[in-house]
This record gives C-alpha cells, structure tokens and sequence, in this order.
C-alpha cells in the first residue's frame, strides 16, 4: 500500500515510509545477533517503555488529555502479571491479557473523578492518581511486598513454553508482543473512536454541540489507554523480572511523557521517543552519577525543539 | 559481539565472566546518589586506599573497578547487578549498604554464578548462599550484641523504635529479640517496636514525644544515613539528651553522620564491629594510612570495604589463569583467617564473618568527636 | 493527661509543617494563577532555599537574615525568569512542553546541587539565640520553631490582606480572573505576572531557607515538597489564602499526628482529600482549579 499519488505520465513515487517501517522492524528483529546481551536487555527495555509511552500519547496526542499518570496502569499490569507468575501462572500471553484486563478496569475506576477536570487540572489529578497508586504499591505489604517489590520466575512465550531467561529471546518475545499492541493501536487509531478522541482534543464543546456523549467517548480512550498501559507492565515483568512500586513512581511518569512529547502525536514516534529516553538515560547516564542532568537535558531540548519543528514545518 | 557462539556478553547464549589475563574487571556497587551517598562514599575510599597500598592489583592483575550506582538499594541496585554482569564481564560484585540491595541481587547473581560480596546489612532471610558472601555482619547481629549490656545495666523497660523496612526490622528485632529472652522488658506500648515510615518521613518529634509519656529508661534505635542525622538531632531537641539514655546499633553515628550531628550525639553508645582506636597491628596500620589520605579517622564503611577488596586480591590470586567468576566464588570459600583492622575474623557456614563485637560511647576530646572504644561485647557469628 | 499533651505536643508540630506548607504552596498558587502552569520546579525553589540556609547560616541572627535575603532575590530572580524561560513555546505552547521545561530544570538543578553539595544531607545552624527548647508539660519544644510558626503566621496574614487590599493585590486578581479586561482596563498584565511570579518564588525559596532545620536540604526533598504543595493547592483552591491556608494546616496535621497514629492511611488521607474536593467542586470546563473571589 503507497502513501503517495502517482499521477499518468510521471514515474510513480516511492512509497517511503512503508518502506522505512518495514526496515527498521527488520532491523529490530536481527537486532539480538547484531548487540551484545547488555544491549538487548537495554532494547527490551526501550520496547516495555514504549508501550507505556503508547498509552500516553492515545491520550496526549490524540485525545488532547495531558496524562501525566499511566505509570499507575502499567504497576498495576505489573503486579497482575507478577502475581500470576508466583502463583504459577508463567505464560506470557496470559499475562498480557490479564494485565490489559486489571490495567482497564483500573483507569474505568478513576475515570469519573480525572475526566472532571481538564489541562492543568488533569495533570495534577493524574499526578495525583500516579502518586496515590504508587503509594498503595508501597504500603499494601500482604500483596504487594511492599517497597522490596516482588521477585518473579522466568515468563514464558507460551503455555508450555521454554523459560525466557537469555536476553536475546526475551527480546524478541517482547518485540513480537509490542508489534501486536501496534497493530491493535493502529486500528483503534483508525476505527470510530479514534476519530471521535482527535475530534475531542480539537474542540469539545462543538462535538458536544454535535450531540456527542463526550464523557463518555473520553472514558473508552481513558480505559483504552489503561489497557495498553497495563499489558506494558506485563512484558515489564517478562524483562525484569522484578517489580516495585519505584516502576510506577514520579521518575517513570515523567519520561514516559518525555517520550511520548518526543513523539510529536504520532506512536511510532512514541516508541522512537522511548528508545531515546533509554539510551539517553541508562547507555550514556548510566556510569556517572549524573544520569538526572542527562534526562534533564533532554526535557529541554524536547521542549524547545518542538514548537521550532513545528514553526519550520509551517 | 555476535552471539549464538557463546562469546563473551552474547545475547543468545550463556557465557561466563571473566578473561584469560591481564586487567580483570570487578564491580564496586555503592550509592553514589540518595540517602546514603555517604557512605557509599566511605566505602569507595575504604576500597580504594586498599589498591592504592597494594600496586592496584588483586592476585597480580591489575584492577579495573567499575562503580554502578545502587541509589537506595532495589531497581538501581538489580539493573546495575545485571549490566555490571552482561557488559562488563566483571568477575565479583562488592558493595550494597542495606539488606536492601542483598535482596534485590540474590536470584540474580547465583543464576549468573557471580560471586557478591556484600558490605553492608544482609537479610535474615537467604536461602541459597552458594555466591552471597558478606564482608561486613548480619543486621541482627548490632543490636543482639549489645543486648544483655543493655539489660543487666539499665534499671527498668526500654524504648525500642526503628525505620520501617528490612534493615530496620533486622537491627531492632535483632536486640529485642535477645533482649526479651534474658527477661527484659520493651517500654513500647503494646511491647512490640515502634516502626516510623521509611522514607517517608524525617520527623521524628512526634515519635520522641511519645516516648516520654511510657516511662522509659533507655531507647534503643537503629538508622543510618539521613534519618540518623535527623534522629539524634531531634532526640536532642526534644530534650531527651541526658535524660534517657540512648543505645544503638552502631550506624547511628558511624562515620559522616557523626560530624553532621555534632554536639547533639555526645554521650550516644552503640555497638558495632569496629572503632577507629583499635588496638591491633592490621587497624594501626591501617589507620594510621587512612588518616594520612584523608586527615580524618577512619570508619567501619571503610574497614569493610577494605576487607573485601583484600578478600578479592587473595581469591583472585589463589583463582590462578583463566580465572572466571566461578573459580573466584570458590576460591573465596577457602579462605581462613581474615586479617582486618576490626581484629581477626573468618567466613561462618552462613558466609558472613565470625568476629568481635564491641561497645564504643561518642565522646568529644576537645578537637574531634568519635566513637571510642568503652568495652568488648560478644563474638558472634556461625 | 499526658497522652493528651504529647498529642497537643505533635499537633503544634503539625502546625509548624502546616504553615511551612503554605509558604510554598502560596508561592505555587501565584504562579499557577498568572501562568496556568504546573511549577514541577517548585520543590526545587524550596531545595535551593534550604541549602543556601545551610551554606550561610553560621549560627547568628544576622547570618540568618544574611540566608533570607539571599533566598529571596534568588526566589524573586528565579520566579520572574519562569516567565521568559517559558516564552520560546510561544502562544500554543502546550501544557505538555510546560511540563517539560519545569521537569528539566528541575533535574539538572537537583543533579547540580547534588553535584556541588555532596548527597549527604547538610547541617542546618539554628541562630544561637533561638537553641533551646522550652518545656511543655512533660515535654521540650524547640524554641526556633515556635518562632517559625509566628513569623509563618505573620507572612499568612500580611499575604491575605495584600491580596485582598492593597491595589496591587486588587490588579494581581483581575489579571488572573480576565486577562485581557484587566489589561483592556489599564493595568500592565506583563508587569503583574512577573512581580506574581517573582513572589510565588520568592515565597518557595524563603521557605526553604526558614524551614531548613525543619525540612533540611537533601536528595529527594524537592520531590517531596512538590507533591505536597501540589495537594495543598488543589485541595485549598488555587484562588484563596484562607483556602490554601487550611488546606496547608490539614496536610501538616497528617503528616504529624496522622503519621504517628495511623502510618499506613496518611498517604491515602491526603490523596483521597485532594480527590473528594475535586469531585465537589463539580466539573470545571475552566483552566483554572479556582478563581479569587
């Protein structure tokens, strides 16, 4: 399928992004015989951050809802998956689906009182809900275990399944699953609800003027959101292992938003943007002490850099 | 760096640490950032007076330590574990100041087969030892030490309260426990100790005021890092200084909390594995060198950093060729007396070290304040 | 008798942090009322404030009055430049770039101060004139911060009747509710927000200076002050003094007395305040949590 016209009598265009897309999943699917194990496990990384800056940026980008707290979604995916897993329950893809499951009905839960408010406001309720949930995470002992967090055995791709314990592998189990959530963003994107989120973050009060329920149009975008937020946590656990309140505190948020402002709206770039958070922060930051300044670094550039990309575009 | 064929750092394949000859890598993992950064610090230079006196070289080879920061012990402590492991090829970790970071590495540093040699607190709770080596004590063991001291000396209950996550559980509960057993009796309200949120808070005044109203006659305490500054502080402001008597585990004013605290320590005893006048050959001259470097007496954090950079040098040596971490991890079950400033000591069946133990009082000569020597406790360990 | 006075003993604490909670969050309510944006740099102020307490106060009352004058033109300077450092984004800039910018400051000044202080936490010199506790009952209350709740009093009082009286609380106030009116009337809107900015900072930073020896200078204590002068100005309403200052005075009271009797429910209790008001104050198409009456 070409993204561009071809008129009668002039060479027909290249079709480039396709084509770019195509090479850069190539490109991530060889990566394991390309890195070495500490660079795989970095990529794997960049991977379970983009998911999580693709459920940040449905809402950022698209529906307009500046969200600063998916990271609530993702622990609670997290944890899902890591009760499953010391419960016994190793496979990866029932992970996914559980953890997409209590990631929804959690953001369900806290729709009502964060869809009252919106711009600023959002943000600090959102702040507030992330803050409260790691919280929780932190004080809830019994299931949870508190601040030490929970370790978890090996995750398997499927019922049955080798134990994903060499990174490459795991790698690529994770790529396969975000490459799934992609494809399931993709036709949200371009189902009816997607149309209905961008005309939302456009202009609210003519949609409802149009007769749209908006409150409840924003609530399937702000359960969405928390599904893809929440299966991120269960490929966090396929990656890590481990899991502790720290994986949905303030630090989490704040790149997570990072990476989906990197992406300017789209979720590709969303992703992009979370493999340059990474390895901004952990390749580059990671053997000084001043990992903070480098993320810092990269706010302001980001920050600054896209009303300019958007004025040179224009 | 292909992988598939088992090579160093593969991502398809497992692989062991280590190289043939020549520098061999080992991972220093401290806070350098966080509440204890301090210490982290102290350790860092405990480590690295060590190299510095012996040619920078452990066995003959020559040293590349690469620092991972742990920040408070969990998710920075596991991610540093694994790149210092899949990156690095280091052939030993050493650090870790609470039982925190223990935790965190565990699973992870026995499946790699890389031995870690902890420097600070351990949990009460290790199963599988095989590649866990501790340089410094188990948590219990301050507060256990000084137990019976406390109870034969003191002439009514006794306060216990501490932070609220596993250093803190095993260093109170460490006393208590020995405490209770000899007869004592807590002066806590429900007799079970007094747990104040952790991190979460540095204010401590409400917790002091209650203890006044239980009629207490000591306090026994455990933090470090911050929290301690903030406690002994406040302790003071509440007026608690001079009128009820305040134990601890030795961390309270151990090493750069101390000048922090200033005046408002004096008087503090704790009980720790070490104090800086030591009468030993190993701690004269030791100390004697650290105070050259650093115009300063040196600290346990010190003490046991040096420790386990020399138990490194002997087991690497002893590892010979192609000394891979399996090799290091075995050698250091080998290897007998330990010669440390903090007097003799050896690895027990538990891998944490049979030592001395002893009761030390903060006192100011006039120009520095420090934890002196006032008497020997027990030995303990197994 | 006595458990009724330590309780007394720990709700005074409570008030100390209270008011200390409410010179950051006024400062944090002015800015979020003249720019509409979310200060994640505000517990940064107050992190410089504490350190630079830490660094001057050599023990006199003058050293001290030294730290705060210092504090202030730093938290003046530092406030007004929020302003232009938000300029580049331009008219659409979206909450999201604001966000940003705050958030980047905010971590390359903590890495910095980590950086040229060391990460151990500072000692905080108490002027040697208020050393001391005076006894309360069976129990010592140190003096400085008795004298802190006065003077955090005194600034309470002095903030609410110039905002509420003198001309220029009166131009400050219809430049928040209607800009462009306000400025349509004569009153230099530009000039308004940057002496609210300037004070919104100025206030964040004394606070750390005063509030050193209660909240000292460390890693992590900028977070923890944001998220706390976050709630303070949701919960109090972003548009009253009285608001914010009971809203303050809850909060200090949770974290003291609610901390020592019921640990695991003071986080949810502020949480749950902040949330609960939020749904009262009914849906708010509105940019802002609350307008000055």
């Amino acid at each position: 399928m070409t993204t561009t016209l071809s008129r009668p009598g002039v060479l027909p265009a290249v079709p480039v992004r396709p084509l770019v897309f195509a090479g850069t999943v190539t490109v991530c699917v060889a990566l394991p015989w390309i890195v070495g194990a500490y660079q795989i496990s970095l990529a794997a990384s960049a991977l379970v951050l983009g998911t999580l800056a693709m459920s940040t940026q449905l809402l950022v980008g698209v529906t307009g809802l500046p969200a600063f707290g998916q990271a609530a979604y993702f622990g609670v995916g997290a944890y899902t998956a890591a009760l499953l897993a010391n419960a016994g329950v190793t496979a990866g893809p029932v992970h996914l689906v559980a953890a997409a499951s209590t990631g929804a009905a959690a953001a369900l839960a806290t729709a009502p009182i964060v869809l009252r408010t919106r711009a600023t406001t959002f943000m600090m309720v959102t702040f507030a809900v992330q803050s409260l949930t790691a919280t929780l995470a932190s004080k809830w002992k019994p299931v949870t275990n508190g601040d030490d967090g929970l370790h978890t055995p090996a995750v398997r791709p499927w019922p049955g399944g080798p134990a994903l314990t060499v990174n490459g592998f795991t790698y690529l189990y994770v790529l396969a699953a975000v490459l799934l959530l992609g494809l399931l963003m993709a036709v949200l994107l371009r189902s009816r609800l997607g149309l209905v989120l961008r005309g939302n973050a456009d202009h609210e009060q003519r949609m409802a003027a149009l007769g749209h329920r908006v409150t409840g149009e924003l609530t399937l975008g702000y359960v969405a959101a928390g599904a893809f937020a929440g299966a991120g946590g269960a490929l966090l656990i396929a990656v890590n292992r481990y899991v502790s309140p720290a994986d949905m505190g303030f630090e989490v948020a704040a790149v997570t938003l990072l990476a989906a402002a990197i992406g300017a709206g789209s979720m590709t770039g969303a992703v992009v943007g979370a493999a340059l958070v990474v390895f901004a922060r952990d390749y580059l930051g990671g053997s000084t002490e001043h990992g903070p300044a480098f993320l810092g670094i990269l706010f302001l550039l980001v920050a600054y850099g896209r009303p300019l990309v958007k004025r040179l575009r224009s | 760096m292909l992988a598939l064929s088992g090579c160093a750092g593969s991502s398809l394949g497992d692989d062991e640490g280590g190289a043939a000859e020549g520098p061999v890598n080992v991972g220093l993992m401290i806070p350098l950032s966080g509440p204890y950064k301090a210490i982290g610090e102290d350790l860092a230079k405990g480590w690295e007076l060590y190299l510095s006196t012996h040619d920078g070289k452990f066995g003959g080879r020559k040293v590349n330590t690469i620092q991972i920061d742990e920040v408070d012990g969990r998710a920075a402590a596991l991610n540093g574990a694994k790149k210092l492991v899949e990156k690095d090829n280091v052939v030993a970790i050493v650090g870790g100041v609470t039982a925190d970071t223990t935790e965190s590495v565990k699973q992870y540093v026995t499946e790699k087969k890389v031995p870690f040699v902890g420097t600070g607190g351990r949990p009460s709770t290790l199963t599988d030892l095989s590649y866990l080596w501790h340089a410094s004590w188990l948590s219990v063991e301050p507060g256990r030490s000084v137990a019976d001291y406390i109870r034969t000396t003191v002439n009514g209950p006794v306060y216990a309260i501490g932070p609220d996550y596993q250093g803190g559980y095993d260093n109170v509960n460490g006393f208590v426990e020995a405490f209770k057993a000899g007869g004592g009796q807590l002066a806590n309200k429900d007799g079970k100790p007094k747990w104040t949120p952790w991190p979460a808070t540095n204010n401590y005044l409400p917790f002091l005021n209650e203890i006044q109203a239980t009629g207490a006659k000591a306090v026994f305490t455990f933090y470090a890092g911050t929290p301690a500054i903030e406690f002994v502080k406040q302790y003071k402001e509440a007026g608690l200084q001079g009128k009820i008597p305040l134990y601890a585990s030795g961390f309270l004013t151990e090493g750069p909390v101390l000048q922090a605290q200033g005046p408002a320590a004096d008087g503090v005893r704790s009980a720790l594995n070490y104090a800086s006048n030591l009468d030993n050959p190993a701690n004269r001259e030791f100390a004697m060198a650290y105070q050259k470097q650093h115009n300063n007496a040196p600290d346990v954090y010190n003490v046991t950093a040096w420790d386990s950079a020399l138990i490194l040098d002997r087991a690497i040596g002893a590892a010979g060729k192609n000394a891979t971490a399996e090799k290091v991890n075995a050698e250091i079950g080998k290897l007998g007396a330990i010669s440390s400033p903090r007097g003799d000591w050896r690895f027990g069946q538990n891998h944490s070290p049979i030592q001395p133990w002893y009761l030390r009082e903060v006192q100011f000569d006039g120009r520095a304040r420090a934890n002196v020597l006032v008497q020997n406790l027990a030995t303990l360990g197994s | 008798m006595d458990q009724l006075t330590t309780y007394a003993v720990t709700s005074l604490d409570g008030v100390a942090f209270g008011l200390l909670l409410f010179t950051v969050g006024a400062g944090l309510a002015l800015i979020f009322g003249v720019m509409d944006i979310m200060n994640l740099a505000h517990g940064t102020l107050y992190l410089v404030g504490a350190y630079v307490a830490a660094t001057l106060s050599g023990g006199g009352l003058l050293a001290l009055g030294v730290a705060l004058a210092v504090g202030l033109a730093v938290g003046a300077g530092g406030g007004a430049a929020l302003s232009f450092v938000l300029r580049p984004l331009g008219r659409e800039g979206s909450h999201l770039d604001e966000a940003l910018v705050t958030l980047g400051i905010a971590f390359i000044a903590a890495d910095g101060m980590t950086a040229a202080f060391g990460a151990a936490p500072m000692q905080t010199h108490v002027p040697t004139a208020l050393e001391g506790s005076i006894s309360l009952g069976i129990h010592a209350y140190p003096v400085y911060r008795l004298v802190f709740i006065g003077v955090a009093a005194l600034v309470a009082v002095l903030l609410h009747v110039a905002v509420r009286r003198s001309t220029p609380g009166k131009m400050l106030r219809a430049t928040i509710s209607d800009p462009d009116m306000a400025a349509a009337s004569g009153i230099d809107t530009g000039r308004v927000r940057t002496a609210a900015l300037a004070v919104g900072g100025a206030l964040a930073v004394g606070a750390g200076v005063l509030g050193a020896p209660l909240l000292g200078p460390g890693p992590g204590v900028d977070n923890t002050v944001l998220v706390l002068s976050l709630i303070v100005v949701v919960v109090g309403g972003a548009g009253s003094i009285p608001g914010t200052l009971l809203a303050a005075l809850l909060v200090g009271q949770v974290q003291t007395i609610g901390v020592v009797t019921a640990p695991a429910l003071a986080p949810f209790a502020l949480f749950g305040a902040m949330l609960i008001v939020l749904v009262l104050r009914g849906r708010t198409t509105a940019v802002v949590a609350g307008r000055p009456a």
